[in-house]
């Protein structure tokens, strides 16, 4: 069995897959503003149904991979895009565009027989992302879920402004107080968003179908169907859409096959673990180093630049 | 008087100028060292938000270095040396540090027209004479005979001609990169979270625009519609075209900073007229956060190494 961890912004997901790539089985975890608790919960309840000799590697992916590495001993570490893009070439090799819009990133793959040809990341800010549909149903009172659903129901979705989500925001209150019904305003919401992703994250691409759509928001169907309007074909949503990172960081984990994992087990929920970070004075960059103590032990280093530390990080102790 | 220079700006271009001409004035001369952690910080504080990452930073230099009762060199440098025009930003960053610079500490103004700083006269780069009059002009302040002055302006200018120290091209990686941006960004390994190291890493070498001579580079903009207007645009976009023919690069990495102007246009002419070559857009905005830069970098070294083989099995491509 392969394991992998994608810790991003929001959510901390942990898939198992068995000898042939398919999902065994999948954990969605809220990360919290925690994610070393949230690694260590996620494993300790996976722990509860395997032991640690089934692993036979752990690939982690995602903004918080560098921690989890350190924490749970990964066999490959690799960046989000590449993760992402392995997990829809396995789903189906067809697949040539990948849209991925998660709580703080949101990026589009081109991907040409299986490998990734060129992609995108949105720049400095959020807008266009989860965090800000999560922010607008929060105050409309619905789910995320039910946002999507609602907006499914608009026949004249209102007009809103996308490029920044603060004036969408104020848009979005203006035209409510004009009297615009719920779900024009929301589904008038789903296609500013992905118009500002179109125009901004994909700016210049040719987008082929297939196209797949993944991350936490494409549980979203006014998006979805925003996004089928604008690009003129079917946009997949794939069952798994929200664990797709840490589906692609277990399949790149089978993919190097390591002889021996260095992979430390699930642990138990009981086992205490923290963060700490202090400031390196040895050069002028003065780095804050970052720090996980599991059980009272430090277990490894990350973010300091010239790697003194990090390097440490080394096989199981 | 000791004269105090702030590495920020244009120092990144003209270092091998300034340093030779202030050493042979026989001023005492103090240099702010490179751009850390502490420059950025106070840069932070003392300059209008708006400003870009590389203006705060000079900001931040000119702050520290007043507190050592330098007398500050701040140049107003309106056009290189080919005539073209800088970022206006330059030409006012007197006003900016002055007006971030707490008054007591930008000192007494010592005389009417010059204002509490050294060479903040317009200096037009493109006429070496009268470049050399309206550097004289400041002989009287730094208490210097004009005729050592101008003695001490020609060695710089032959300096600055000699020196071969921007003009990277790295050989020695597997894939190679042009780099490019504004100078500051592109040799100030602060403001770009140590970029070339990180490359390195990669296995991925650096071509700098300086590599590129001015005359291919304006040789390659004769083609447009409109003849460019400013220096930074032929740098990047001249160096790209220039390199792309020469099939010298694999792929283009810009170094932008947030809210750049002249960035805002040139990434966007290089990407339509070089659709085909993989070009990364990076923005620069004091970000100490590694994790997006990193996964950004890692994600378009599998791009190269996928594209470079893609060229490899058909050469036309």
């Amino acid at each position: 069995m392969y394991l992998g961890i994608d810790v991003g912004s929001v959510s901390t997901d942990l898939v198992l897959t068995d000898g042939e790539g398919a999902i065994t089985e999948a954990l969605y975890l809220k990360t919290g503003g925690d994610p070393a608790r949230a690694v260590s919960e996620g494993l300790a309840e996976l722990g509860l149904r395997h032991a640690d000799g089934e692993i036979l590697g752990l690939g982690v992916t995602g903004s918080g991979r560098a921690l989890a590495g350190a924490l749970a001993g990964a066999d490959v570490v690799k960046n989000e895009i590449t993760a992402h893009a392995v997990a829809a070439a396995a789903l189906d090799p067809e697949i040539r565009t990948v849209l991925e819009i998660g709580g703080q990133d949101s990026k589009i793959i081109l991907l040409r027989d299986g490998l990734v040809f060129d992609f995108a990341m949105n720049t400095v800010c959020a807008a266009g992302t989860g965090s800000f549909l999560d922010r607008q149903a929060q105050r409309l009172g619905l789910s995320p879920e039910e946002l999507g659903e609602l907006a499914l129901r608009s026949r004249s979705p209102a007009p809103i402004s996308g490029r920044c989500a603060v004036f969408a925001e104020s848009d979005l209150i203006h035209k409510q107080q004009a009297g615009s019904p719920t779900e024009d305003l929301v589904a008038g919401m789903c296609r500013a968003l992905v118009r500002n992703y179109l125009s901004n994250v994909a700016k210049g691409k040719r987008l082929l179908p297939k196209v797949c759509f993944q991350g936490g928001v494409a549980a979203n169907a006014g998006i979805r169907r925003a996004f089928e309007e604008e690009l003129g074909c079917r946009v997949l949503v794939p069952e798994h859409h929200k664990v797709m990172g840490a589906l692609g960081a277990a399949l790149l984990a089978k993919e190097k096959a390591p002889e021996k994992t260095l992979f430390r087990g699930f642990g138990d929920k009981d086992r205490s673990v923290r963060l700490d970070s202090f400031r390196c004075r040895d050069c002028e960059n003065h780095c804050q180093v970052s720090r996980v103590w599991y059980d009272g032990r430090p277990r490894g280093f990350f973010a300091d630049r010239c790697g003194k530390y990090s390097s440490r990080t080394g096989p199981p102790s | 008087m000791k004269i105090g220079v702030p590495q920020g700006l244009m120092f990144f271009r003209y270092e091998a100028f300034v340093r030779e001409f202030l050493g042979n004035l026989g001023a005492d001369v103090c240099y702010s060292g490179p751009s850390s952690g502490e420059t950025l910080e106070r840069g932070t504080a003392s300059c209008v938000s708006e400003a870009c990452l590389p203006v705060k930073l000079f900001c931040g230099h000119a702050a520290i270095l007043t507190e050592t009762g330098c007398r500050l060199a701040v140049p107003r440098v309106l056009r290189c040396e080919y005539g073209l025009s800088l970022c206006p930003k330059l030409a006012g960053l007197p006003e900016l540090v002055k007006n971030g610079v707490p008054s007591s500490a930008a000192g007494e103004q010592p005389s009417e027209n010059s204002g509490p700083f050294l060479f903040s006269r317009p200096l037009d780069l493109r006429d070496p004479k009268k470049l050399e009059r309206q550097l004289s002009m400041e002989a009287g302040d730094i208490g210097v005979p004009v005729k050592r002055l101008r003695e001490a302006f020609r060695a710089g200018l032959s300096a600055q001609a000699r020196d071969r120290s921007r003009q990277i091209r790295e050989h020695q990686y597997r894939r190679r990169v042009f780099l490019a941006g504004h100078p500051y960004n592109v040799h100030d390994p602060f403001a770009n979270l140590d970029l070339l190291n990180r490359l390195h890493r990669l296995d991925i070498g650096v071509i700098a625009g300086e590599a590129v001579p001015w005359h291919e580079k304006m040789l390659l903009c004769r083609s447009l519609m409109k003849q460019p207007y400013w220096s930074s645009f032929v740098e990047n976009y001249g160096a790209a075209l220039h390199l792309a023919r020469e099939r010298a690069a694999d792929g283009i990495i810009y170094l932008s900073s947030f809210c750049c102007g002249t960035d805002s246009f040139t990434v966007d002419m290089i990407q339509s007229r070089m659709p085909q070559l993989p070009m990364l857009v990076l923005k620069l905005d004091g970000h100490t956060g590694e994790a997006g830069l990193e996964t950004r970098l890692q994600a378009f070294a599998d791009v190269l190494e996928r594209r470079g083989r893609l060229a490899y099995l058909s050469p036309l491509r």
